[in-house]
Parts: C-alpha cells; sequence; structure tokens
C-alpha cells in the first residue's frame, strides 16, 4: 500500500461556520472540520466514520470543493483544487464526484432518470445525440438496471434503483474518485448489499478510489480498505481496516463498534460504553472533544486541557489520543 | 401461562386513489406477561401499521377489518368504544415512536407533560404528580431530574428526548409498551445506551414489550421471541435465538445474510434481488416468491398459511409442505 501513488492529499482542512450573524452581531463561531489531514491513495477506499455533527459531510463537501475551506488544502493529483479558476474547477469535476444519501432528494422529480445521467455527458461535451443516448444505456446496465428503466421518473422507481441511478450519473463524466455521502443509509437491509456489492464491482472494474462516508463501522467494513474515524470535526483514528477493527486504540473507536447491535446472540446487549450525548458544534468541550464520555481507565486532567494531536503509534496506524498506548479493553476481540 | 394480549387475523385497510390497500394482511400472535416480542422487517413490512392498529392510532383513511381481534383484559380492542379504549392507551399500553422531537409538545416544559400524563388517567394532586414525574426521569436515567423538569423539549438532545419520551410512557405502569423504531433517530453510541435502558426497564418492571425495527441486530439483544413480517404478513416468529441461528423462512436466512457483520469481513455480499413490494401492488401467491430463491410454480398460485415448522415455531411457507425443495 505504501508504495501506491497519492490521488487525494488533505492537510491542514479547516471548515469554521458562523451562527446567529446579522444585525447584532458577528454571531459565534464553530468548527465543523478543524485541522483534518488524509490521504486517499489510488485504488483505495477510505471508509469516513462519524456519528452527527462529526463534520464528515462537510468534509464530503470540502473534499469535491462544493465548499470553500476556512484553511488548508485538498491536493487531487498534486494540484490544490482551492486554487483552480472557475474553468479549471469546472474540468476537475469531471475527474471527482459526490454520491448522495437520498437519491429522491438529489434527482430533479420532473426530469426522466435517463436525461438525469445524460445531462453531464452533454454538459462536459464527452458525447453528443445519439453517442449520448448509447452511453446512457451503457451506464444503466453497468450499474444493474434495465434500459427500460430510462424513461422513468424518479418516483417510478425503488429506492435501490434510484441509488444505482444517481451512481449511473455520477459515472457518467468518467471520474477517478468518487465521494459516497451514506450511499445506502436511505436503503432497506435486503438492498444495501445490492448497491454495496454494486459499489465494490465498479471499484474492481473502473480502479475508483472512494471516500465511503457511513455512520456506523459495519457498512464500511466491506469495502474500505482503510477507515478514518470522526468525532467532533476532527480526527480520532485511522487504520486499515483490520488493524482498526481487531485492535481500535481510540476509546471512541472502541465505543462505536461496541454500540453496534450484533446479530450474533451469544455477544448480546448491555454495551453502551460512552456515556452522554455527542457534543453539539456550538458547545465543544475543552481538550479532547471525546474526554466527558470516555470510559479510559488511564483518563485524567490532561484530557480535559489538552488536544490530543493524531500521532501514529505503528505504521500507518494512528490515534488522537494521550493514552492510546495502553490497551482500551473494549475494542472487539473476535 | 396466559398471553396478555392475544392479536387474530389482524387486517388493516386504507383506501389509496380508490383502491383499497391490505398494508396489514392476517397477523396473528400472543404477548405473554413480561416477555419482548422483536417485530422486525423492512420498509412497508406492515410492522408500525400493526402497532398502530393494536391501539387504534391510524389515520381516519385506515380501517380494522371487521374479523380482526385484539383480545386483551377481555375485551377487543379492535372494537371497543373509543371511550373505554382511552383508558386502555396510555395507561396500560403505552407507546414510544422513532421521533421524539415530533412527539413532544415543543411550547412545554417535559416536567409539564409528564405531569399532564400522570393526571390524565391517574387521581393525583399535580404535587404528587411532580414528585413522581421527578422520580420518573431518574429512572431513565436523565441526570438532575430536580432541574430538567424544567427543560423545554428544544434544550435536550435526541437521546435525552427519548429517555423522556419513556418516562411519559413509564408513568402509568403500563403492562405493555409499545416501542416502534425507538432507537432509528439517534446515534450508534446513543442507541446503545437507550437499548441498555430498555433492557433495565424489561428486567426491573417486568412489563411487556413489542419492540419494532427495521433491524434485527437492535431487537437481538432484548427480544425473547422474534417475529419477521413481510409484504404485510408474519412470515417467521420462534424464540429469538432460533431466529436469529436456525431460521427456517427464506426471507429470514436471506434477510440475516445479507446484514452486513462486523465479525465477518468479505467484499461481496450474498444479497436478495429485487426490491420489496408495496402494499399497492403484492405478489400473488406467496409475497415473497418473486425474490425467493427455493421458490416453484405453487408459490406463485397459492398463499401458503401460517403453520408450526417446529414447536413454539411458526412460518408462512410452503417448505413446510414440501422441505425437500430446500436445496441450500
Amino acid at each position: 500500500m505504501t508504495a501506491r501513488a497519492p490521488l487525494v492529499e488533505v492537510v491542514g482542512l479547516t471548515k469554521e461556520f458562523r451562527v446567529g450573524a446579522g444585525l447584532l452581531g458577528r454571531g459565534q463561531a464553530f468548527r465543523a472540520v478543524d485541522d483534518v489531514n488524509l490521504t486517499f491513495y489510488r485504488g483505495e477506499t477510505v471508509g469516513l466514520v462519524g456519528e452527527s455533527g462529526s463534520g464528515k459531510t462537510t468534509v464530503a463537501r470540502l473534499l469535491i470543493r462544493l465548499l470553500e475551506p476556512t484553511s488548508g488544502t485538498v491536493r487531487f493529483d498534486g494540484q490544490n483544487i482551492f486554487d483552480l479558476n472557475p474553468a479549471a474547477l469546472r474540468n476537475q469535476r469531471r475527474r471527482m464526484q459526490l454520491v448522495f444519501q437520498d437519491s429522491s432528494g438529489s434527482l430533479n422529480p420532473r426530469m426522466r432518470v435517463g436525461t438525469a445521467v445524460r445531462e453531464p455527458i452533454v454538459v462536459h461535451r464527452l458525447h453528443r445525440g445519439a453517442d449520448a443516448d448509447g452511453r446512457v444505456a451503457e451506464l444503466f446496465e453497468e450499474v444493474g438496471l434495465d434500459a427500460s428503466l430510462i424513461s422513468s421518473y424518479p418516483h417510478e422507481l425503488s429506492g435501490g434503483q434510484r441509488q444505482r441511478v444517481g451512481i449511473a450519473r455520477a459515472l457518467a463524466v468518467e471520474p477517478e474518485f468518487l465521494v459516497l455521502d451514506e450511499p445506502v443509509s436511505a436503503l432497506d437491509v435486503s438492498v444495501q448489499a445490492q448497491v454495496l456489492n454494486l459499489l465494490a464491482d465498479l471499484r474492481e472494474r473502473r480502479g475508483l478510489t472512494y471516500c465511503f462516508i457511513a455512520h456506523d463501522l459495519s457498512v464500511v467494513r466491506h469495502l474500505a480498505d482503510r477507515v478514518a474515524v470522526m468525532y467532533a470535526g476532527r480526527l480520532m483514528e485511522t487504520a486499515p481496516a483490520d488493524a482498526l477493527y481487531g485492535a481500535a486504540r481510540h476509546p471512541y473507536t472502541a465505543a462505536l463498534l461496541s454500540s453496534i447491535p450484533s446479530l450474533t446472540p451469544s455477544r448480546p446487549a448491555g454495551r453502551a460504553t460512552a456515556a452522554g450525548d455527542t457534543p453539539s458544534a456550538l458547545h465543544r468541550p475543552r481538550g479532547c472533544p471525546f474526554h466527558p464520555r470516555c470510559a479510559h481507565p488511564k483518563k485524567d486532567a490532561r484530557c480535559e486541557s489538552d488536544v490530543p494531536p493524531l500521532r501514529e503509534l505503528t505504521q500507518n496506524h494512528s490515534a488522537a489520543c494521550h493514552y492510546a498506548e495502553a490497551s482500551t479493553s473494549d475494542a472487539v476481540s473476535s | 401461562m396466559n398471553p396478555l394480549l392475544q392479536v387474530r387475523d389482524l387486517t388493516t385497510t386504507f383506501m389509496s386513489a380508490g383502491q383499497t390497500v391490505r398494508a396489514v394482511d392476517g397477523v396473528s400472535f400472543d404477548l405473554l406477561p413480561g416477555e419482548t416480542l422483536g417485530l422486525v422487517g423492512e420498509s412497508g413490512c406492515g410492522k408500525s401499521v400493526t402497532a398502530l392498529s393494536l391501539l387504534r392510532l391510524l389515520d381516519d383513511n385506515g380501517r380494522i377489518g371487521a374479523a380482526s381481534r385484539i383480545e386483551y383484559d377481555g375485551a377487543n380492542l379492535a372494537t371497543l368504544p373509543e371511550k373505554a379504549l382511552r383508558r386502555i392507551r396510555g395507561a396500560e399500553i403505552a407507546m414510544i415512536f422513532q421521533e421524539p422531537t415530533t412527539s413532544l409538545n415543543p411550547v412545554l416544559t417535559v416536567g409539564l407533560q409528564i405531569v399532564e400524563a400522570l393526571r390524565a388517567h391517574r387521581d393525583v394532586s399535580r404535587k404528587a404528580a411532580r414528585v413522581r414525574t421527578i422520580e420518573l426521569l431518574d429512572v431513565v436515567g436523565i441526570p438532575d431530574p430536580a432541574a430538567r423538569i424544567n427543560a423545554y423539549p428544544h434544550e435536550l438532545s435526541g437521546g435525552m428526548q427519548q429517555r423522556v419520551m419513556i418516562a411519559m410512557a413509564l408513568s402509568c405502569e403500563p403492562k405493555i409498551l409499545i416501542a416502534d423504531e425507538p432507537t432509528t433517530a439517534l446515534d450508534v453510541t446513543v442507541q446503545a445506551q437507550i437499548l441498555d435502558l430498555l433492557a433495565a426497564l424489561k428486567r426491573e418492571l417486568g412489563m411487556a414489550m413489542i419492540l419494532i425495527s427495521h433491524d434485527l441486530g437492535v431487537v437481538a439483544g432484548l427480544a425473547d421471541r422474534i417475529a419477521v413480517m413481510y409484504g404485510g404478513q408474519l412470515v417467521e416468529l420462534a424464540a429469538a435465538a432460533t431466529v436469529l441461528s436456525k431460521p427456517q423462512h427464506p426471507y429470514t436466512i436471506l434477510l440475516l445474510e445479507s446484514a452486513p457483520r462486523l465479525e465477518q469481513p468479505m467484499t461481496r455480499l450474498p444479497v436478495i434481488p429485487g426490491a420489496v413490494p408495496k402494499a399497492t401492488a403484492w405478489p400473488s401467491g406467496c409475497r415473497f416468491h418473486p425474490r425467493c430463491p427455493v421458490a416453484w410454480d405453487r408459490c406463485e398460485r397459492e398463499m401458503p398459511n401460517v403453520a408450526s415448522a417446529a414447536p413454539g415455531h411458526d412460518m408462512r411457507c410452503w417448505l413446510i409442505d414440501e422441505p425437500e425443495r430446500r436445496s441450500r
């Protein structure tokens, strides 16, 4: 893995939002994303996992420059995408695409799904006329949709079919990098597996690089080569998937793992290892953002005052915890 | 043990574009005292409509079939006059919902809402109700309950709001708690806390519970028995451990196999082809047949009845008649 070339390098990425700004003042600033550093190697899938308010969706939007950062860079193939002028950015967008969670919200309800897939092909002048139609038919086949659905409207399709349309539309411009923002969260369990398998097939066939965003660790387990866990705008842990699931070093990752309800009757409930709630962005704790909920046996005053930096523990395995070397004891052992 | 609640042939219909839609179609089950029954299925399977039917909380447009019986304490809740039903609803059978935000009144303090729920069913003074409310908030794990009683819903997190809903549901010491997707809107770590709370309440209060979820994992840790629904019908019902480790119905088997698991990573997951059916167009015969890997011609023509696959293990599948067809 180390010999591979980086496709996307995120350095010091920070995004501040301001709430309550208006006549009476500038409002209050909060950091939705705080100093995120992450590299996506070519052909790799990185699972970006976090609960509500963790900043994962803001990262998704920054990665393809739907938002401007407060500071930091996203280098795509060596080029900082925030330096690009509008024309260059438009070209760049061909190479990076976002797939949304809710395909019914991201597709125009009055546009036939075939037209929705055709649109980016024409806009980016990849094909015209009958060639573009042929390309749409190929894309439908590639994502496992029957060609007869090309002239359907979004509401005539099931959730799984709509998500396939969303994926086909993203693929239409032949991107190298796909940001998948909770791509299966809105789908029924029996349909989730279909879409996850499709994403695995596409990755293999096209050599795609994925940033796969999810709110729980079980969904990304099957696709991710590496996993990055976010909390309160910061990265808490990054590691190769096997290392993260086998030996999590951050207490928050351990809590996330043990919170997932198990289907194995022998591993029953009784596993809430993070007390309290995810902090609101405006009232983040000082020091380590996780400290008020942390059950680490070594937790002390330092956790309340000093923000632990993300530091490398072993090769490719980093955690932002002062006591990451000590056992978290709750990591899933199986 | 005599069942606390006996549901027989529950059928619930809605009118949609001039057509009668059978959202729930012939559902029967018992709920034993102190038992937790998990009701599991995907979107549109009828699990929530089943729950709402039990307390007749359906929209104006929903109708419970004439032959349906919901026997509780000698009465049929399906036909009981509204006034008598109101004495049971909330007091003896309470319900919590997926979205605590929309179930709580935003302009009243949470304490007042629980006090009102209590006084609607019990003849208690305001003062006694307030003391009891603080007690209840403590039971559901709300820190500093004497202060939080004056909080408005928006001042509480989603997890805390769901705890308030649970406290309100518990206020009259119900015999049955119906929890409809109680953790679906919550973060994973908070979901684990609420599931732990429900497990503790089950242990300590001994009430019966119907726990509804689209996620088998959520009910796995709590349910004594699990009922799996598909296409408006119950397709399998057995002890939780049996459903999770030795399911018989092809749908349950596939549902379990296709769920992502931490323990067994693999790049390709087993899938169930196609999509879940809609109540406006249930398939003929067995409603799972278009997606079933075992289905044969009979499954397309004839709807199987619920029959016993083993003692205490019911299922709706022709494999009971022709087990040799199971090739898996």
